[in-house]
């Protein structure tokens, strides 16, 4: 079943942070029928090549038209792209500079849709001066505290491990990792087992990442769950199938949200893979939970 | 209605007063008209000077004033007359029917028993607006109780609120409403299943209704009922403020309702970043375009509505230190942007340069100063005279604001409804007694020279410019406290706000606004004098109808 639903990544942060450049990441690595959501003032910097490449569509909202209740457009705009035939795999939502990351999610919770992953960008030259903005200082801290990741970007301009204080002191626990020019992983953005087109789109200075993973027999319920809420922040990605005397799992987590949904199917292997920031766990970690 | 054939080309109405704005004569006792314009103003006798003419007496009981022009509303106003309406005060619909209030839940199902006998289509959706349910005593309705109207027809009420909805069993099931959906908002019950109750507009877009209402917003029945709104209001031009999309299928779906001969209003277009995706560079573009070429004489155009942040008492305009008084726990300290505070300056100029007015939604007084700083920085860097960019709501805007407005060359839209409809719970949990006192300071602005009208926003208040007029005269709370007393206006402020100054803040006062020779004829017709009244009845003068370009429209007629 759930491999039926869209998949939405919502893209947020303030003016500059990189919301634009990583869009056009996304977009170059993978192989997914991308559908774009659009909420911005200015004119649109996405890559219209890379669109077509990807078979995926972009839809602008109306301007900033997200917070505003008279006109609710991000609801039209979702379900209109749920009418397309094919219908896209993903959605990614690319916030208005102001737009509340919690405010977008809450729509992404309607058939046929599955929230995925927020991501909040930084910039690290501005953060610091940005959170305790006057004008713009309430907006920032809510944008950070309501990711999933929060992506550290323009490392190679400023601090980053200053940032990623500043980070830790508005929005506690909420993982961070480095990048330049918005360059990370793609299997952090979409997915773990990433039909990543094989390009050196990657910058050679982009954030390593590690994998973890575990299969064996029938688990525990109970340790299970116990095993995702302790899994640490780094940890940014997590997902597979767990078999318990109750029945079949599916485990999937996204920053610190873990989700089990039950699936309707007899399996008798249990597998779980995470991605993270390196070191984050040892090798043993999840045998010793699990096995 | 059957139309006027004039008995010959000039007709001169004799009237108990005119009252024309034109301050040269602002006071006579008849008009004569010529085809859709105002010939000659003065005394019977001097304007039958004009020559051949018949005399009209339909007025000569009645007072005329230029129609009302009202500078800051919506067309969705409209569309919620297609819906059953279940709020708490009796309301006048477009036809003239005014529905009593539902007092009670009982008296609320008992409106919906009627609307469900009434519908032929067992599976047709059933929706309904204005319900408060803080004015109901006793338990919350929820769900169950529209159950009892009907199990198999979806039901879904709108609050007066905007922020909320309830629904019953049947959407829960068609929409396929969880307890286990994460969209925050859905309400549950004591047993964990959803209660029909949707908080906010995330779970209340989950319903099919909330869709529905979304499109009923933008019909053609819409545009007649808001028309027709304002006829029985007196208004002769209303605005659409940033809610319809200026591409072509917007301009021809308005030019399609507004070119029919007995459309009762003209209508004034916004251009909108907030209506449309087109990028602000081509709203421009087709702005001026439509501006400079109007599909026909009741549709105009040649502004632009920008929103900066939200509504004082949803604690989500942006205001400055020391921010909200007493708001609900754990709320935000400050508000909403709409837009990026450091990006309001580049997409003004894009419209200040195209030669087009800029009317920006600043509820708060932080947003107020984005924008004038915005305007200012235009002007550095573009100079232009007459632009006539204009603060809307302008609620908190302080004196130094307004001084910075008048240097500026700003006008003012203030939204003096608030103080009857929302004014006490300003100062007892907004902005607190001293900033309350001081909201939407038309005295300020009249002070220190902003030209300046006053809206209802409708729908958010009801439309009707007596009805703002009392507000700004009188600043009476719903609980007939006088808040910010020397914010008062005289009457003749009050009447100018009501026209000409609203005329000029959309660049049509060559036009209307006033009654003189040459312009529109366009009155606003009423049962009493607004000047001879005592100011504190202004809302409760009778509006017999309009006259729009020489056509008389009754209030209260289809
Ligand atoms: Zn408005």
């Amino acid at each position: 079943m759930s491999e039926s639903l869209v998949a939405v990544t919502v893209v947020g942060g303030y003016l500059g942070a990189g919301k634009t450049t990583l869009l056009n990441h996304l977009l170059a690595l993978a192989d997914e029928r991308i559908a774009v959501l659009i909420n911005d003032f200015g004119s649109l910097d996405i890559d219209a090549q890379l669109l077509e490449r990807g078979d995926g569509a972009t839809v602008t909202l109306p301007n900033g038209c997200i917070c505003c209740s008279l006109v609710d457009g991000l609801a039209t705009a979702l379900d209109n792209l749920a009418a397309l035939d094919p219908r896209p795999e993903r959605v990614v939502i690319e916030a208005s500079g102001v737009a509340d990351p919690a405010g977008i999610a809450a729509y992404c919770h309607r058939r046929p849709y599955r929230l995925d992953l927020v991501v909040v960008l930084a910039d690290v030259e501005a953060i610091a001066v940005q959170v305790v903005d006057d004008y713009v200082g309430e907006t920032v801290r809510g944008q950070l505290t309501a990711a999933d990741l929060v992506i550290l970007n323009k490392a190679d301009l400023g601090d980053a491990a200053a940032a990623a204080v500043v980070v830790e002191t508005h929005a506690p626990g909420v993982p961070t990792v480095k990048a330049i020019q918005a360059s990370i992983d793609p299997r952090v953005l979409i997915d773990l087992e990433p039909r990543a087109k094989p390009t050196a789109y990657l910058h050679d200075h982009g954030v390593p990442f590690e994998t973890w993973s575990w299969s064996g027999g029938r688990c525990d319920e109970e340790r299970m769950r116990r095993m995702a809420a302790d899994l640490p922040p780094g940890a940014v990605r997590a997902k597979g199938i767990v078999v318990t005397k109750d029945g079949v799992f599916e485990f999937q987590r996204v920053g610190i949200r873990s989700r089990f949904t039950r699936l309707d199917r007899a399996l008798t292997e249990s597998q779980i893979v995470v991605i993270g920031i390196p070191e984050s766990l040892d090798s043993g970690w999840l045998a010793d939970r699990l096995g | 209605m059957p139309r006027e054939i004039p008995l010959s080309d000039i007709t001169v109405y004799p009237v108990r007063r005119l009252i024309t704005m034109n301050p040269a004569l602002p006071s006579a006792d008849a008009v004569a008209v010529r085809g859709d314009r105002i010939l000659g103003v003065g005394s019977l006798n001097e304007l039958t000077r004009w020559g051949d003419h018949r005399v009209d007496d339909t007025f000569r009981d009645h007072v005329l004033t230029p129609g009302f022009v009202e500078a800051h509303s919506h067309v969705m106003s409209g569309g919620t007359w297609e819906h059953v309406y279940v709020g708490f005060f009796d309301r006048r619909d477009p036809s003239g029917r005014v529905w009593p209030g539902c007092k009670s839940i009982d008296e609320v199902v008992g409106r919906l028993r009627e609307a469900d006998a009434a519908m032929t289509d067992p599976d047709q959706i059933m929706i309904c607006w204005g319900l408060d349910p803080i004015y109901l005593i006793g338990e919350r309705l929820v769900g169950r109780h529209l159950d009892a109207v009907s199990e198999r027809r979806q039901i879904f009420i709108l609050h007066a609120s905007g922020h909320l909805a309830t629904v019953n069993s049947a959407v829960i099931r068609y929409d396929n409403i969880t307890a286990d959906n994460p969209t925050p908002g859905i309400q549950l019950d004591q047993y964990g299943h959803p209660n029909g109750e949707l908080q906010e507009p995330a779970a209340m877009s989950l319903a099919s209704g909330q869709r529905m209402l979304r499109e009923g917003y933008a019909s053609e029945l819409a545009k007649w009922n808001y028309a027709n709104e304002a006829r029985n209001a007196g208004h002769t031009l209303v605005t659409d403020l940033g809610t319809s999309s200026v591409d072509e299928q917007g301009v021809a779906n308005w030019s399609a309702v507004t070119s029919h001969p007995d459309y009762p209003t003209r209508v004034m277009v916004a251009g909108s970043v907030f209506a449309t995706a087109l990028p602000p560079e081509d709203i421009a573009q087709r702005v001026v375009q439509l501006r400079d070429n109007p599909p026909n004489d009741k549709l105009r155009f040649g502004i632009i509505k920008l929103i900066i942040d939200g509504s004082i008492q949803g604690f989500t305009a942006r205001l400055t230190w020391p921010y909200y008084f007493n708001p609900p726990a754990g709320n935000a300290e400050n508000g909403l942007w709409l837009m990026p505070p450091d990006q309001v300056p580049d997409i003004v100029e894009v419209f200040h340069r195209a030669g087009l007015t800029v009317h920006c939604h600043c509820n708060g007084d932080q947003a107020a100063e984005v924008f004038i700083s915005a305007v200012e920085q235009a002007l550095e860097r573009h100079p232009r005279w007459d632009h006539r960019h204009t603060v809307q709501h302008c609620q908190l805007t302080t004196p130094s604001q307004y001084a910075r407005m008048a240097a500026l060359g700003m006008h003012a839209n203030i939204f003096s409804n608030h103080i009857f409809y929302w004014g006490d719970q300003h100062a007892a949990f907004t902005v607190g007694p001293e900033r309350a006192a001081r909201m939407d300071a038309c005295a300020t602005a009249e002070r220190l020279g902003v030209e300046f009208s006053f809206h209802s926003d409708t729908p958010v208040t009801p439309l009707g410019h007596l009805h703002v007029a009392w507000c700004a005269v009188n600043r009476l709370t719903a609980t007939n406290k006088v808040l910010g007393s020397e914010e008062r206006i005289s009457v003749g402020s009050a009447m100018h706000a009501a026209t000409i100054g609203a005329a000029r803040q959309i660049k049509l006062d060559h036009e209307i606004g006033s009654i003189q020779a040459g312009k529109l004829a366009d009155f606003a017709v009423l049962e009493d004098d607004p000047y001879e009244v005592d100011p504190t009845t202004l809302k409760d003068i009778g509006v017999w109808g309009t006259v729009v370009g020489g056509q008389h429209f009754p209030a209260g007629t289809g």
